[in-house]
């Protein structure tokens, strides 16, 4: 998606062309709402190209330093490399982008080309992404915020463990940069009114979320020291003298239930309980919120309803459940109680965590269109509210979800709204929705080499639970890049191009893993599903029609021959073996001292073609550093890089420059000391050699 | 005698070879064909044999006509095509040569002229129905002949090769195209070639038991690594190992095969590469 | 398919060490699919040229072009330019090589490979010759195998006296093609045929300068 970057096209045309292209994708970017283009990004982080990175998260996922520590990944649950080892740890790495470039300057102002203005009121994640998209395609933006800062729910929701609020701040302030006007302090309604709005705008989106915490009318309800979720986890972000009781039970069984219930832990409380409807399967909340939630030593009761809360002097002292049978009945939420099986426990607090409603209160008497449940009359194929310039986003239309799928709102909003206010014409927008490339065979799941995932590291549960500092620990350089390069490369590998292809089989025969077929003499194919994007087939097809598309010929012989001050020495060393190597200097000159570098995604991708090039352009040496033998991911029997670089040496005594001028060394341990030494010792054997008969360093570069 | 009468006779008959020079001195050839005069029935004369060039074996066979022995005129196919072929039956016949060995030849590779082109117009089979249609007055394009020919036709076999079952059946149809007796590679195990003789004697036809005159250990193991069909067992080459005078053991064990040999076959072929002046030495160990 | 293989720099070198500018053509079909004769292979000829040339000091101008076949007048108009160049190397068949000499008939057509065989492939990278093309098949009569091709005497009636369990007398572990032959017949459980002899082989009617004309079938 980053050749789309200077293209001129809007927001909308970018990702539509994007999307369509190949219309089988890796499954990440299928299961990711916003339909990030993760397989570039992690790719590029395993390249140590940080901010081009960062860029592409942007694009989609508008947050990324925040949803790198809360999005619960839908993409790592469908990575294709479950079925191999574990997932590549997409979110972690993710976050390894933000935090590595918070240093670096936001992106800065967008030229407002288009002459109109778009008031967006909230401005939490769907609002944000929305701000960010009008604002890149060049209209003017105001979010409209009622908090201190913007944000949402993931501001003044998500507690600090998870997410501290710089890290949101910071975010932000990547999507103000862009020109986006920021209002806070200012609630619709109130210090603005929305019917002043509407005339001052062009366009007006709604993107309020759900802000009001749900309750339940049962005994005891009014008492003292019952607390809703949302206010009670504002005030632990921003109110520092919050206390709790001693016995806190949270009623729900989602993530905000878990966000209650290990606040209020950390606020002291020592026993903390949470009953929900839902039994151990389908209790909402995240997997991992669960389990640390149980590290932490919450306790957790599946499977209650509450029934009543017990009073002693106005005061909160305990409460009764009864025995949920059941919760839905044909998808519909109709629970199923046994009333005589009941269940009681003493309690100092409780706090509700069932639920969130729209703040419609701005709206009263406006000519937006509210229906009796307080829902605001909406169509979801064209964003529109029943005013034909207002637009609605994320949660408020959509109803409770995840902060990435707010997002994908939020980018639908956009381009609804772009369009209208391009055309003066709204219309159903259409969703094209690639197929995911399918699991990885059977049959090559034991060929493909296991490579353990790094495990994300958390604080200690003891210590963790004393503050409220950030409990995840985030990846390191080295690890991020590991972690990036496990991934498989799915469906960004070989590709053909037919008219040349000659049917000979080759490619067939060389693949480990059974990737290209050939049926009936046509030209090659390959299953997206099989190949790996080794770059074998690649380098053997005899009528080079084959390329791969992460890794391509052009751009490989591109700097291959490029010919950087003082480099007199080309190498091609293996991105998978040598992690340390692109270590921030090297990621920024690439050019070792001396070194003309350039990093394949593995050596099997080597062309004889491409060592050729470094040689006519001027190299006087030319190193292939390759993984050694058994750590080679791609080496399945065949040593492909000695096979070309010795067909290569053929071909240099023939035509007098000398063998002895290209190497291949397989660096052991894949360290970087072995990588500097064996290039250390190859540039002085070279320099004993003299420059080669074309060397650039006797004849000016043209 | 004449060798085919012998053979019709029933006669042990005794054949040897005599391997042209490469050149035009033949006083050495003259030599040993002399010293055999007499003690073997007929002698083959070699056509470019192992593909190395040598005098042609007609005008060889020739000149043991007017030394007074009677050739077996070897002919292979490799060298020329049918009508060169044809050719040099025809002059054969008006030189009086009446043994034909109907051989296909070993390819140029192995020889001395690598780089000639092969010629395999015909092979042995086909050479032998070649031989036989001269016999009847015609040659092979269906040509009346002024003047047929009389050749007692023969051909070779390997009772010793490995697999077996395709060499007979080869054998089998040199004898359909014509084949009158049979001369074998270099035998070594008995107990095959009874079993080979018993095969084969439906067909009536006399065969010759080749035996090589083995000269030392060194040339047995390299015959058993370079020569297809021939198999000298390890015993052999013990014997020729611990003697002190290989050769003479050599030519003792060649007598010993023969005599063990003697009532299976028509007649034994000595084959004594180059040591052509110790046939008649063989023939005493064997007891003739 | 056709077999061919690439003859070395050296010798490409010294038939084009006069031209300063050359045109190298490959072919996508036979000589692709045997790896020696196609794009790549075009482009690693022309740039060792290059790099030799180079080396001596001396600039040459290659042209690299590959069209489907060489053996089709249709696709040899596909090259583009060809008389901006001094003389054409072509990496086809020597069919291939003829069909653009005949095409540009003033210009030098060099051979870049030698062709070999009408072939089978074994396995990547490994070609054996099946066929003489010798106009007169009779894989009927010998199960399946090709005795002119893959008997190293082209017999009819063999194995000869050299075959040496199952393997040729020429050596380099070569199979004997006649017990091949009277293996494959025994599977077949048809013995008869190979005790049939078969006739010397008809090379008049196997032809000379030979060609194969379609046009008047209807007449």
């Amino acid at each position: 998606m980053s050749d789309l970057k200077e293209s001129g096209m809007s927001q909308a045309e970018k990702f539509d062309k994007w999307i369509s292209e190949r219309l089988v994708k890796p499954p990440c970017i299928i299961a990711c709402p916003v339909n990030a283009d993760i397989q570039s990004y992690v790719s590029l982080v395993g390249q140590g190209r940080f901010q081009e990175a960062l860029e592409i998260v942007r694009e989609r996922c508008t947050l990324p330093a925040s949803l790198g520590r809360i999005c619960n990944h839908p993409c790592e649950g469908q990575c294709r490399r479950n079925k191999i080892d574990e997932a590549v740890s997409i979110r972690s790495i993710k976050r390894f982008a933000a935090d590595i470039c918070m240093d670096l300057p936001h992106p800065g102002p967008v030229p407002k080309t288009k002459g109109k203005k778009v008031a967006i009121i909230g401005g939490g994640p769907s609002g944000l992404t929305a701000a960010y998209d009008l604002a890149k395609d060049g209209f003017s933006v105001t979010i409209f915020e009622r908090n201190d800062a913007c944000g949402g729910a993931i501001y003044t929701g998500v507690p600090k463990y998870r997410l501290p609020k710089d890290i949101v701040a910071w975010d932000v302030a990547a999507i103000q940069s862009l020109g986006v006007e920021i209002k806070t302090n200012t609630e619709v309604g109130k210090d603005i009114l929305f019917n002043e709005i509407i005339k001052n705008f062009d366009a007006v989106l709604i993107a309020i979320g759900l802000s009001v915490s749900r309750g339940l009318p049962i005994p005891g309800a009014d008492a003292d020291g019952v607390l809703l979720a949302l206010p009670f986890l504002r005030m632990v972000n921003f109110d520092d003298k919050t206390t709790i009781g001693k016995r806190v039970v949270v009623i729900g069984g989602g993530n905000v239930a878990t966000d209650v219930a290990r606040s209020a832990k950390r606020l002291g409380a020592e026993e903390v309980k949470m009953f929900c409807l839902e039994n151990d399967t389908e209790m909402p909340a995240s997997p991992w919120e669960i389990e640390e939630s149980y590290e932490e030593g919450i306790q957790i009761y599946p499977s209650w309803g509450p029934l009543e809360i017990k009073v002693k002097d106005g005061k909160v002292a305990g409460i009764v459940f009864k025995k949920c049978l059941s919760v839905f009945e044909n998808g519909v939420f109709s629970p199923k109680f046994d009333e005589c099986e009941l269940t009681e426990t003493e309690a100092d607090n409780i706090i509700f965590a069932i639920g969130q409603a729209a703040d419609m209160s701005g709206f009263k008497d406006t000519e937006l269109a509210i229906d009796e449940r307080g829902r605001i009359s909406f169509n979801p194929a064209t964003m529109q509210t029943n005013l034909a310039n207002v637009f609605a986003c994320g949660e408020v239309v959509t109803g409770p979800g995840a902060a990435v799928s707010a997002m994908k709102s939020g980018h639908r909003a956009a381009t609804a709204i772009a369009r209208y206010l391009d055309t003066g014409k709204t219309s159903a927008l259409h969703i094209k929705e690639p197929e995911a490339i399918g699991q990885v065979p059977d049959e090559i799941v034991e060929i493909i080499t296991k490579l353990p995932r790094t495990p994300v590291k958390l604080v200690d549960a003891s210590k963790r639970v004393k503050n409220f500092d950030e409990i995840e620990l985030g990846f390191d350089q080295a690890t991020a890049m590991f972690e990036a390069r496990r991934c498989m490369n799915c469906g960004s590998g070989a590709e053909i191009i037919e008219e040349k292809c000659a049917a000979c089989l080759t490619c067939v025969r060389v693949c480990p893993y059974g990737a290209p077929y050939v049926r009936q003499a046509r030209a090659a194919n390959f299953a997206l599903e099989n190949c790996q994007a080794c770059g074998i087939c690649a380098a053997e097809c005899p009528a080079l029609a084959i390329d791969i598309r992460h890794n391509k010929k052009a751009d490989i012989i591109g700097r291959a021959s490029r010919s950087m001050d003082g480099s007199f020495i080309t190498a091609f060393t293996c991105q998978y073996s040598i992690p340390e190597i692109l270590n921030p200097a090297y990621v920024k000159t690439e050019h070792i001292d001396g070194v003309n570098q350039v990093s394949m995604f593995c050596n099997n991708r080597i062309d004889t073609i491409h060592i050729l090039a470094a040689f006519e352009a001027g190299a006087d040496g030319v190193m292939v550093a390759a993984c050694p033998d058994e750590k080679c991911r791609h080496n399945k029997g065949t040593d492909w890089p000695k096979i070309r670089v010795a067909r290569v040496k053929n071909i240099l005594n023939d035509t007098g420059i000398g063998a002895e001028r290209l190497e291949l060394a397989k660096i052991e341990k894949g360290s970087v000391e072995a990588l500097a030494k064996a290039i250390d010792e190859f540039k002085k054997k070279v320099r004993e050699l003299g420059p080669s008969p074309l060397s650039r360093q006797l004849t000016p570069s043209k | 005698m004449g060798f085919k009468e012998a053979l019709a006779k029933g006669e042990f008959v005794i054949t040897a070879e005599v391997g042209p020079p490469k050149g035009t001195d033949i006083s050495e050839m003259v030599h040993h064909v002399e010293a055999l005069k007499g003690k073997v029935t007929a002698l083959n004369v070699t056509d470019n044999q192992s593909a190395v060039m040598r005098i042609s074996t007609l005008a060889v066979s020739k000149i043991l006509l007017d030394l007074g022995v009677e050739p077996i005129y070897q002919m292979t196919c490799r060298d020329r095509n049918r009508l060169g072929l044809q050719s040099d039956l025809l002059g054969a016949a008006v030189l009086g040569i009446k043994n034909v060995l109907a051989l296909t030849g070993d390819h140029t590779t192995l020889g001395d002229h690598k780089s000639a082109k092969p010629v395999f117009d015909l092979e042995s089979v086909q050479l032998l129905q070649v031989i036989q249609g001269l016999n009847e007055g015609h040659d092979m394009a269906g040509n009346a002949l002024k003047g047929k020919t009389d050749f007692f036709a023969g051909a070779i076999v390997t009772p010793e090769a490995n697999p077996f079952e395709p060499q007979f059946a080869k054998f089998e149809k040199k004898i359909e195209a014509g084949a009158k007796f049979f001369q074998t590679q270099a035998v070594y195990d008995i107990k095959k070639f009874h079993a080979f003789m018993d095969r084969a004697s439906k067909y009536n036809v006399p065969i010759l038991a080749g035996i090589l005159l083995l000269k030392s250990a060194g040339m047995a193991r390299f015959l058993n690594k370079f020569v297809a069909g021939i198999s000298v067992p390890d015993e052999l080459i013990q014997e020729l190992a611990n003697s002190e005078k290989p050769l003479a053991k050599g030519v003792e064990i060649a007598g010993r095969q023969i005599r063990e040999l003697r009532n299976v076959c028509a007649g034994v072929h000595i084959m004594a590469i180059g040591a052509e002046d110790k046939v008649p030495d063989i023939l005493a160990a064997a007891g003739i | 398919m056709i077999v061919a293989e690439p003859k070395k720099i050296e010798e490409i070198k010294q038939m084009t060490d006069k031209f300063d500018r050359i045109l190298m053509v490959g072919c996508g079909t036979c000589t692709t699919v045997c790896l020696t004769g196609g794009e790549r292979e075009v482009n690693l000829m022309a740039t060792a040229l290059r790099l030799a040339r180079k080396v001596e000091g001396q600039d040459v101008e290659i042209g690299e072009q590959t069209i489907l076949r060489q053996c089709d007048f249709e696709y040899i108009d596909e090259l583009k330019d060809v008389h901006n160049y001094q003389a054409i190397v072509s990496l086809a068949c020597g069919a291939g090589i003829q069909g653009i000499a005949r095409k540009f008939p003033e210009m030098p057509v060099l051979p870049g490979v030698n062709t070999k065989f009408i072939g089978f492939n074994e396995e990547f990278g490994y070609y054996t010759e099946q066929c003489k093309a010798c106009g007169d098949c009779i894989l009927h009569l010998t199960g399946g195998i090709c005795p002119i091709a893959r008997c190293a005497k082209g017999l009819l009636n063999g194995p000869c006296g050299g075959t040496n369990n199952g393997k040729c007398e020429i050596g380099g572990d070569k199979d004997c093609a006649w017990t091949l032959i009277y293996n494959q017949l025994e599977r077949q459980g048809n013995l008869k045929q190979f005790k049939e002899i078969i006739a010397a082989k008809d090379f008049a009617k196997a032809g000379n300068i030979r060609s194969m004309d379609l046009r008047k079938a209807g007449d």
